[in-house]
């Protein structure tokens, strides 16, 4: 009795050993009478036997992990969340609003008339959503920027001024009178790309407000810890920011 | 691969080295799947290591048992990822890729069979050629079994489909690719 003749399937499970013992049996059986089929096995097992030897592509380079963190017992797990990007640049937005925050603090400290005179220099660039809303009206009601253009920002002193200044203007912006009620954070702070765009506008007004303040009565000699760590917040979040980015990009 | 445990083991408990060591036996595979998936040196390169990266920060969540396999799925995920931010790319021809494959021949732990003398640039030439024309989850398996000596299991864990899916298509790929070598006149039944 001719038992019928095996798919290619089949074939090629018996030709990897992957049949069950009774059917591989019967297709063996129906083999020894059956020269098309056997044909057929033969065709299949010489083009498996090609594929095996077909040469592989040799890797540019070995791809071995280097100055990886470490799988660490209790760390591993939000360590690896920490890499991704999403996380750094949430750590950036964390980083930025406690900038903001120790901004509001140290300049709650500071004379209120500075404060009008700061908001007036603050001006954002059109594209900054945060600065953009709140800005407008300041801008009309206080007197014209007495900034100057465009300046380089001075290295020393720059920071320690322009941390001093810009916590005067973040301070005005909801308050056109200049109370000392803390601002909220920027809008859009859970937005990446909104807090890279406000972080940018700080930076961008702290520059351009070293030139005016010169002429001012400066902050206290010295910088207190609030601005140190406040400058530390935001080299962090920049830092997490252009690593968030950067790790993006392929190797 | 049951002599992985050890690195496994080391690998698992913070051990970099020992990650490497895993890297060093695998890193072939991992890259010619990756090659053969993307089609490009570059992107291959690309994918693999960010495959072993992701593998390295989530080695004490392999407990199966292939690491190989585990790890290849990690790679696809990496090929898939890569295609999706650059967008399909141009790949190389057909001849190209033929050309371009090196010489290096695949560690296998099976005897070579009798048919296994080097293959002509002309029977390379028509297989990758096949291998190109065959749809990509046939191709995948036959990458996987045929070129690179998984079992089926292994192959189902690093596809994440059933050992029946695995065993249809590679049976269709072989016999699509059969049939090109029996028209082109390479493969001659006995």
């Amino acid at each position: 009795m001719q038992s019928p003749h095996p798919t290619t399937e089949e074939l090629s499970a018996l030709l990897d050993g992957e049949l069950p013992a009774a059917e591989a049996d019967a297709i063996r059986r129906h083999l020894d009478t059956c020269a098309a089929c056997r044909a057929d096995l033969e065709a299949l097992r010489g083009t498996i036997a090609m594929l095996r030897v077909l040469p592989a592509a040799a890797p540019p380079r070995s791809f071995r992990v280097f100055d990886a963190p470490k799988p660490g017992g209790l760390l591993a797990f939000p360590l690896a969340r920490l890499a991704s990007p999403v996380a750094l640049r949430a750590l950036a937005g964390v980083a930025a609003a406690l900038m903001v925050v120790l901004f509001v603090a140290d300049a709650a400290r500071i004379d209120a008339p500075r404060a009008d005179t700061g908001a007036a220099d603050l001006r954002a660039p059109p594209g900054s959503p945060a600065a953009g809303e709140a800005r407008p009206d300041q801008a009309t009601r206080q007197a014209p920027p007495a900034l100057a253009p465009q300046r380089a920002p001075s290295s020393a002193g720059g920071p320690a001024a322009g941390a001093s200044s810009a916590a005067d203007s973040v301070q005005a912006l909801p308050s056109p009178e200049g109370a000392t009620e803390a601002p909220q954070p920027p809008p859009g702070f859970a937005a990446p790309a909104e807090t890279a765009g406000d972080r940018a506008v700080v930076v961008t007004a702290q520059a351009r407000q070293i030139e005016t303040r010169e002429s001012t009565p400066a902050a206290p000699s010295g910088l207190p810890p609030a601005r140190i760590a406040a400058l530390a917040l935001a080299l962090l979040a920049v830092s997490a920011l252009v690593v968030s980015f950067v790790a993006r990009r392929p190797t | 691969m049951t002599d992985d445990a050890r690195w496994i083991e080391a690998a698992q408990a913070g051990d970099a080295d020992a990650f490497n060591v895993l890297v060093e036996r695998h890193q072939l595979v991992a890259y010619n799947l990756a090659y053969r998936t993307l089609r490009n040196r570059e992107d291959a390169a690309d994918a693999t290591q960010e495959a072993f990266l992701s593998a390295y920060r989530a080695v004490r969540s392999f407990h199966g048992t292939s690491f190989r396999a585990w790890l290849l799925r990690i790679v696809l995920n990496a090929c898939y990822d890569a295609r999706r931010r650059s967008g399909r790319r141009p790949t190389s021809s057909m001849d190209a890729l033929a050309e371009e494959v090196g010489e290096l021949p695949w560690a296998d732990e099976r005897s070579p069979e009798p048919e296994a003398a080097a293959l002509s640039r002309e029977t390379r030439t028509i297989i990758e050629r096949a291998l190109g024309a065959l749809p990509e989850d046939q191709r995948l398996v036959i990458v996987l079994v045929d070129l690179q000596g998984l079992a089926y299991e292994e192959a189902a864990e690093a596809l994440g489909c059933p050992i029946g899916t695995v065993r249809s298509r590679l049976a269709r790929g072989r016999a699509q690719v059969r049939d090109d070598l029996l028209a082109s006149g390479n493969l001659s039944p006995s």
